[in-house]
């Protein structure tokens, strides 16, 4: 059963691809269902995530838009924990030692 | 499984947590051993029921409270290290990227068609807990990371293990966004990401991940059966 899902999203889906830098995030048949689009895939989702995103366009049209796919870039946020520290000198959020 | 890591990874200090059964754990000749009953740890699909380490982390984190240690390397049974040298590479990257905890297949998820996300989203509370315990700006990054091996700052190690799971939340997700939140810097160490996965995959195996100089390797369930 599986088996015959999988080869229908391979044989009918689309490959999707990051808007901004073009990077293969898979294959994925999309269905129009009650005001919503359910998404199958072939379980890479967990891998290779993606958020939809409505695209700019060069052109004022106001009967088409184009919705595309983007990932988040690695994550790379900075310390900020000194900042913390003081914040948290007595507000106690986090547990004790004693648990 | 305790020889394997004293012999081939000296520059560590052992402490094994079990979550097995008591006989098993009886048997391990180890000083330093806890026992953990705790049922969010014993789950069988573990992402369905958000399986947790966090009574691992306040075990370890209490156990070590009077020792000097300044850094943690968690890890799975099965995730084998390969190298001796393999804490040493692993601080270097974790100084190199002035990171406070470094894993493996760290990924943004919030906002994104990740199952493992809109899973937790059902939940009025997963948001919520980000809410109230972040001091990042942005109050919604959501993180995960593979939950078989990282490497923390002891500092970082204690405030994770000291914040309570309210709500639960699936231990790849939690402990790479609370550091996150607790403005901690969580960092990828990607090029060894290959060599280390949530599933066995048959092209890449522990000779391959030797021969490629990996540093450790993941999943290998039937390594101590040798």
């Amino acid at each position: 059963m599986l088996k015959r899902f999988f080869w229908l999203v391979r044989l009918f889906g689309m490959r999707v691809r990051d808007a901004r830098t073009g990077k293969d995030l898979g294959k994925y048949l999309f269905l129009p269902w009650r005001g919503r689009i359910l998404v199958f895939g072939l379980g890479g989702a967990h891998d290779e995530p993606f958020y939809p995103v409505f695209l700019p366009q060069r052109r004022l049209t106001y009967a088409l838009q184009e919705l595309g796919f983007q990932q988040h870039p690695k994550p790379d946020f900075p310390n900020e924990r000194h900042s913390h520290d003081i914040a948290h000198a007595s507000a106690g959020k986090e547990r004790s030692q004693d648990g | 499984m305790v020889d394997y890591w004293t012999r081939e990874v000296p520059g560590t200090d052992l402490w094994v947590v079990h979550g097995g059964n008591r006989a098993d754990f009886e048997a391990i000749n180890l000083e330093n051993k806890s026992f953990v009953g705790c049922a969010r740890l014993r789950t069988r699909n573990h992402p369905r029921e958000k399986q947790s380490y966090s009574p691992v982390f306040a075990i370890v984190a209490k156990a070590i409270i009077h020792s000097p240690y300044r850094y943690i390397w968690f890890m799975e049974y099965d995730h084998i290290p390969l190298t001796p040298l393999a804490p040493e590479f692993f601080l270097e990257k974790l100084q190199r990227e002035q990171a406070d905890v470094i894993g493996f297949r760290l990924n943004r998820f919030d906002r994104t068609n990740s199952p493992h996300y809109l899973y937790h989203l059902i939940n009025p509370e997963f948001l919520d807990f980000w809410r109230n315990l972040s001091d990042r700006r942005d109050k919604t990054t959501i993180l995960s990371m593979l939950g078989t091996g990282s490497f923390w700052s002891r500092q970082a190690f204690e405030a994770v293990a000291g914040v309570q799971e309210t709500t639960p939340i699936y231990l790849e997700i939690f402990f790479p966004t609370v550091a996150h939140h607790l403005g901690f810097r969580v960092r990828e160490v990607t090029e060894h990401n290959k060599f280390v996965s949530g599933h066995s995959a048959k092209e890449v195996t522990i000779e391959a991940a030797r021969r490629a100089e990996a540093w450790t390797f993941h999943p290998h369930k039937t390594f101590w059966d040798v």
